[in-house]
């Protein structure tokens, strides 16, 4: 429960201390991030928690699995990251960084109890605080074009968790209960059933971005200022995601109909996002065009399943996530010291940036190397126990977008990398970003790196 | 009953259509709410009616955040409002 709680107390810590921002809002985030760790390692699970001793169906329980704990360690580390840069990037500014702290740590609530909650209305009350305040975050920096995609980022999510509480509705009236638990139990394929969960689910890749309702993601993710898109790319579409997940396999919501088409819809995105990220001048527009292609990778498992019920695809998926989460927001942040010295993020601008901030471009490489899957990064085992559970099945086509999204990425990622490493155009003599800037970035591209050399250990916590 | 969800099918309609197809912003908003309030009326009316405390207290949970929503929204739009005129 202190787990939920403590980015609560921080946040309002922060809120009623602005100007000690910087050491109240460390300090939270470090003990949000020991907390879960103690939590993960040293307490049983899984374990239910019942909330002010009120049992389901009345009361709202929390459900501790080892898995939801792996996405809150995700979720506790880039925030620390995150949080560490931050700190620096705002620290002439008090205002500012008061507000994003306090955001962030709602947003931080929000994902947690997305994370371990077992109350399908709660869970919609999760939804809305991530999608509240990652909003209140993409415009922090009110200019137009952020204040632009932030309204329609907002009203993208608001239909989103509308059309998943529409669903959360229909599932109440015909069966009587929130908790996921004794929904699961409970269940039966019926009409309304059916169409509860296609609602719920239409909503929820409404907000995940997978193709083609990925329309909102680009100008959101590229417009806001650079710590806070590598929040929004790296954890908050994981919630949604992660609800998603919890629903179809916990929930026994799925169907293979629904799963075929959400594999069909995941491997155009893949193929889509890449070429349209091989497109794009700016360097934050390639990024969220390649959050949109990773996402289509993480849809492919609906499709999977249907043919492997064993846990290999899934057991990809999570790799796969965890090494997005990690590898997305360090690129992010990464980007974010390049841009912090340049200004603009117009690859042509960047020409040479490699001499002044090899760092930076350094922690941009390592991260590229797990989003285009090469060993030994986590990235790349996810991929692969995809690949073998496609294989195995004989789904060719999937194995093909595989391949392909591959070749891709590596496309749309060398290119910045080429760019970074020319000669520079302009002789300017351009300041390296600040060491704090540059550290977190290369602190979670090196974790999602390093991680693949942990891949067991995590498959055999996740499903121990 | 059957008016009540119909009503509610309706007005969730009505507001999706208009967030989707309405130009401005204010427009979009009311049309947010209209498409909330469907939902709500749904839930209410599929879950056991009026003396169903749970999906009372669903409705008003569910109308904390529609209101809460909307007050971020209408901050956007009058943060953009200013920028636009400076």
């Amino acid at each position: 429960m202190s787990l939920v709680l403590t980015p609560l107390y921080f946040a309002l810590m922060v809120f009623l201390w602005p100007k000690r921002a910087n050491v109240v809002a460390l300090l939270g985030l470090g003990v949000q991030f020991g907390l879960t760790l103690y939590t993960a390692f040293w307490t049983p699970l899984p374990r239910r928690i019942t909330l002010g001793d009120w049992g389901a169906p009345l009361g709202i329980e929390l459900w501790l699995s080892p898995l939801s704990l792996l996405f809150c360690l995700l979720s506790s580390a880039v925030f620390l990251g995150v949080g560490l840069y931050a700190n620096t990037a705002y620290k002439n500014n008090h205002k500012e960084r008061s507000r994003f702290f306090v955001l962030a740590f709602f947003l931080s609530l929000g994902l947690t109890l997305l994370f371990v909650s077992d109350d399908v209305f709660n869970l919609y009350v999760a939804l809305e605080i991530v999608g509240l305040s990652a909003i209140g975050l993409s415009a922090l920096r009110p200019t137009k074009e952020a204040l632009r995609a932030s309204l329609t980022y907002l009203f993208t999510t608001l239909v989103g968790s509308g059309a998943y509480l529409l669903g959360v509705a229909l599932l109440y009236g015909e069966y009587g209960v929130l908790s996921l638990d004794l929904l699961s139990k409970a269940l039966v394929s019926s009409p309304t059933s059916n169409i509860a969960f296609g609602l719920m689910a239409a909503g929820l890749i409404l907000k995940t971005a997978l193709f083609p309702l990925h329309f909102w993601l680009p100008k959101a993710h590229a417009n806001a200022t650079s710590p806070v898109s590598a929040l929004l790319s790296g954890l908050v579409i994981k919630g949604s995601f992660f609800l998603l997940y919890r629903l179809w396999f916990d929930g026994g919501l799925g169907n293979e109909t629904l799963g075929h088409g959400l594999g069909i819809l995941g491997g155009v995105g893949v193929l889509y996002a890449s070429v349209l990220a091989l497109l794009q001048t700016k360097l934050k527009r390639i990024i969220a065009y390649s959050t949109v292609a990773q996402i289509g990778y993480l849809f492919l498992v609906f499709g999977l399943v249907k043919f492997d019920d064993s846990l290999v695809p899934r057991g990809g998926i999570l790799l796969l996530a965890l090494a997005h989460g990690l590898a997305k927001a360090g690129m992010f942040l990464a980007a974010g010291a390049l841009v912090y010295v340049h200004k603009k993020d117009d690859l042509a601008t960047l020409q040479g940036v490699g001499s002044y901030a090899p760092l930076s471009v350094f922690s941009f490489g390592i991260a590229a190397v797990s989003i285009m899957g090469l060993p030994p990064s986590l990235g790349f085992f996810g991929k692969w126990l995809l690949l073998l559970s496609a294989f195995e099945h004989r789904e060719m086509i999937v194995a093909g977008v595989f391949i392909a999204g591959g070749v891709l990425s590596a496309g749309y990622m060398f290119r910045p990398l080429s760019v970074f490493f020319a000669k520079p155009t302009h002789t300017l003599s351009l300041q390296r970003p600040p060491l704090w800037l540059e550290l977190p970035a290369l602190g979670l591209s090196l974790g999602a790196l390093a991680l693949g050399f942990f891949t067991s250990h995590i498959l055999d916590y996740a499903h121990g | 009953m059957v008016v009540f969800a119909g009503c509610g099918v309706f007005l969730v309609c009505l507001g999706l259509a208009g967030v989707l197809f309405q130009e401005g912003y204010i427009k979009k908003i009311l049309a947010l709410n209209l498409f909330s309030s469907g939902i709500f009326l749904l839930l209410i009316t599929l879950g056991g009616g009026r003396d169903d405390p749970v999906a009372n207290a669903m409705v008003l949970t569910g109308i904390v955040v529609a209101l809460g929503a909307t007050a971020l929204a209408l901050a956007l739009v009058r943060a953009l409002h200013v920028q636009e005129n400076t």
